[in-house]
């Protein structure tokens, strides 16, 4: 398990600074060393700049499509076959019907978690969705 | 016709030994699983696998529609139900029916008549099979304390819909009786949903005893011995052996008899069971209940008899008949069973999920282990806390019980607590070796001590 | 194993890191990251920020079928300073009625005596009902109706009148 060796060793190190500042006055804690960097906060501690960095957009990456948000996957609520789901480049308002699966002789409604655009519909109409499985996908309204 | 692509609607080990059966007859195998079992050794061996529903059982395993559609879809045109889950539910062989699935047990009406306590004990005492003096329909506590007064106490109260013991009290006398009225009423409204009672005289040093039947739904029902099921916990069976040495040959005979009849009375088709109460003192046995469908603990018929029951119940249900006749079932030698579950007795029998590290089971003649568990495997929360079952066969009781102690020696598991430990203290308890056990003796003599040792 | 495997590791920082009572604990190495908080914004989905994923390290040990605990459905630190934790006695499904369909045991504003039930937590189908501890009002449910939850996981705040 040597992979787990440098998890192992960035958790004891994460331990030893929770007890530093435990111990000290502080309210927050950023430490980078090598390849490995830790950040701990009390509750009035400030915001985690591990997690500002990863959010910003990496300027080399092009902007995406502009209007075009992250896509939130629909998924088959439980084992069921689809019936029919609405064509990609529909808009569609969180709650509304966004396609139609079958059980038995009964049909269900889908509805969307989220308002925008189905920007893919991934499962063929007749097909029997397992659980789980990704309907479609609504790219959210920026 | 015969099944040619069967639907495994259970988990766990059943699940596996029936997709081992299936392949043994060349038939093509999908595993139904929760969200939690998408990796179970019974979904990898089968030819396909299909997630119902998440792992929480009331939105995958216990939903008949889901079950039939994903059979109907995938194309199966045979359901196995195996043991708990839906399996004694008539809804499933009824939906099966509708869409031209054959089900993997009784007719659906039958279910429904042996699943009511009242309506299967009226049948049973039309087939002559011997009843244990009790009441019908108890509508009152001072109906229960007439009735009592009349069987003789102590009495059993019983919820008519019940099962596993809950919705039981027992009564010592008539204030008793008309309190515990009150109790399993309640008990078995908030079960099952239907306060209905019975009474019926309670032996407090009973043996469970059960026979292993097969019907084909024509009226030709055989039997695969009996098994002596009388190491409980809370109704809960430990440990199943077959056959049940404590039964006198003339007893035995009687026994058998009185199962098939009943059997061959509603023309059952499939692995049956009918479970009986044997008051050794009195050198009686009493009709309890049917069990309409392939039970925990059918290895242990299986080891003496040398039929594979699932194969049989699978074959039946494909309309070939019964494959053996009831001379061809002959018994040889002793098998014990013990269940594996996940729970550590010394804590009161706390289940403990987790995941099993080390899984090294016993090797040798006469061993087999009914487990979908191995190291790096999962037990889920969501689930009962079975593990596996392991069975050994002897040429005698008394060789079973050394085989069997050597098995769980020889058996590592680590990671969880499991029951073996308990499993090796019984089957060394002079009661057990000398074979003077009762279905309360576990909770009356082993485990009070048991509990004072491991603290 | 000496007992310093990287499940019992994991275990340590957590059992630590609950205890601590701090807000936010954050590592990251190229093939591994962990990400705790108490906060219930930090446990929601971030699009394209990897949260919480120990790339190359096996499942913790403690039942990762389950899914994760559920966020806190009232932030710990809005609650009162007094306020009494009334924490799961063991891993299971927590339900707040006695059997579907009935109703809740309580609500949050219901008046509970020592001793009183307040939910269920089943596993395996063992269900141990969860009592309250001190007498009072209930001030939070801190876990939705149907969740998995870990040993120890606080589920209701209660506040002594």
């Amino acid at each position: 398990m040597t992979e787990n060796n440098a998890a192992i060793a960035a958790i004891d190190d994460a331990r030893a600074l929770l007890d530093t500042l435990l111990t000290s006055g502080w309210q927050q804690l950023h430490v980078a060393s090598g390849d490995t960097e830790i950040f701990l906060a009390r509750k009035d501690g400030g915001i985690n700049p591990m997690r500002v960095v990863a959010q910003r957009p990496a300027p080399a990456i092009a902007a995406p499509a502009a209007q075009v948000g992250p896509e939130t996957a629909v998924p088959a609520p439980h084992v069921a076959t689809l019936e029919h789901a609405l064509a990609v480049g529909t808009h569609v308002t969180a709650g509304q019907t966004v396609a139609t699966v079958r059980v038995l002789d009964e049909r269900e409604d889908v509805a969307a978690p989220v308002s925008g655009m189905i920007v893919r519909v991934d499962a063929e109409p007749g097909a029997l969705l397992e659980y789980g499985v990704t309907l479609l996908s609504i790219a959210v309204a920026a | 016709m015969p099944i040619k692509r069967l639907f495994v609607a259970n988990r766990g080990e059943i699940a596996l030994r029936i997709v081992r059966a299936a392949q043994a007859l060349n038939i093509e195998t999908v595993v139904a699983v929760s969200d939690a079992d998408r990796d179970s050794a019974a979904a990898r061996l089968a030819d396909r696998s299909i997630v119902l529903g998440p792992a929480a059982a009331a939105k995958s395993y216990l939903d008949p529609r889901l079950i039939v559609h994903a059979a109907k879809e995938s194309g199966c045109d045979g359901l196995h139900p195996g043991y708990g889950f839906l399996s004694e539910r008539a809804i499933l062989p009824r939906l099966c029916a509708q869409h031209g699935i054959a089900f993997v047990g009784p007719e659906p009406d039958v279910i429904d008549a042996l699943g009511d306590k009242l309506r299967a004990r009226a049948m049973a005492g039309a087939a002559g099979v011997p009843l244990v003096p009790g009441s019908e329909c108890v509508a009152s506590s001072a109906d229960a304390r007439r009735e009592g007064d009349r069987i003789g106490y102590p009495v059993l109260l019983k919820a008519s819909a019940g099962g596993g013991g809950r919705g039981m009290v027992i009564a010592n006398n008539g204030d008793e009786a008309e309190a515990g009225f009150h109790k399993a009423s309640a008990e078995a409204v908030a079960a099952f949903g239907d306060g209905t009672l019975f009474m019926e005289r309670f032996v407090p040093e009973a043996r469970h005893v059960e026979v292993q039947l097969m019907g084909d739904g024509n009226g030709q029902v055989l039997h695969f011995g009996e098994r002596d099921c009388s190491v409980q916990r809370r109704y809960q069976k430990l440990i199943e052996e077959a056959p049940c040495a404590a039964m006198p040959d003339h007893l035995r005979r009687q026994l058998h008899e009185s199962a098939v009849a009943l059997a061959a009375s509603v023309k059952y088709r499939n692995a049956g069971t009918a479970e009986f109460l044997f008051d050794v003192q009195r050198q009686e046995f009493y009709f309890i209940e049917v069990n309409a469908r392939i039970q925990v603990e059918h290895p242990v018929s299986e080891a003496i008899t040398g039929f594979d029951l699932v194969q049989e119940q699978i074959r039946i249900a494909g309309g070939a008949g019964l494959s053996v006749s009831q001379q061809d079932v002959e018994i040889n030698g002793h098998a014990i069973e013990c269940r594996i579950n996940a729970e550590d007795a010394a804590r009161d029998f706390m289940p403990s999920p987790g995941r099993i590290t080390r899984w090294e089971p016993p090797q040798g003649p006469g061993i087999r282990l009914d487990s979908h568990m191995s190291a790096g495997a999962m037990i889920p929360p969501f689930y009962d806390s079975m593990v596996g079952k392991l069975i050994v066969h002897g040429s005698d009781r008394a060789d079973a019980i050394a085989r069997l102690a050597d098995a769980i020696d020889n058996f590592v598991v680590e990671g969880v607590p499991t029951t073996l430990p308990l499993h090796r203290a019984i089957i060394a308890h002079p009661d057990f070796v000398e074979n003077r056990i009762h279905t309360r003796w576990l909770e009356q003599v082993l485990l009070p001590d048991y509990g004072k040792k491991a603290a | 194993m000496n007992g310093h495997d990287f499940p019992d590791a994991l275990k340590q920082l957590l059992d630590e890191f609950s205890r601590s009572g701090i807000r936010e604990l954050h590592i990251r190495k190229p093939d591994f990251e962990l990400y705790l908080s108490t906060e219930a914004s930090a446990a929601r989905p971030q699009a394209a920020t990897p949260v919480a994923a120990p790339v190359s390290a096996p499942p913790a040990q403690s039942a990762p079928a389950a899914k994760p605990a559920s966020a806190p459905l009232t932030p710990a630190s809005s609650l009162p300073a007094d306020a009494v934790i009334i924490k799961a006695p063991n891993l299971g499904t927590f339900y707040r009625a006695p059997k579907p369909g009935a109703a809740n045991y309580v609500e949050v504003g219901s008046q509970v005596q020592v001793g009183d039930e307040l939910c269920l937590i089943e596993v395996m189908k063992l269900f141990t009902a969860v009592r309250a501890s001190a007498s009072g009002t209930v001030h939070a449910v801190l876990v939705e109706d149907g969740a998995m939850v870990e040993g120890g996981q606080p589920l209701f705040a209660l506040v002594r009148d």
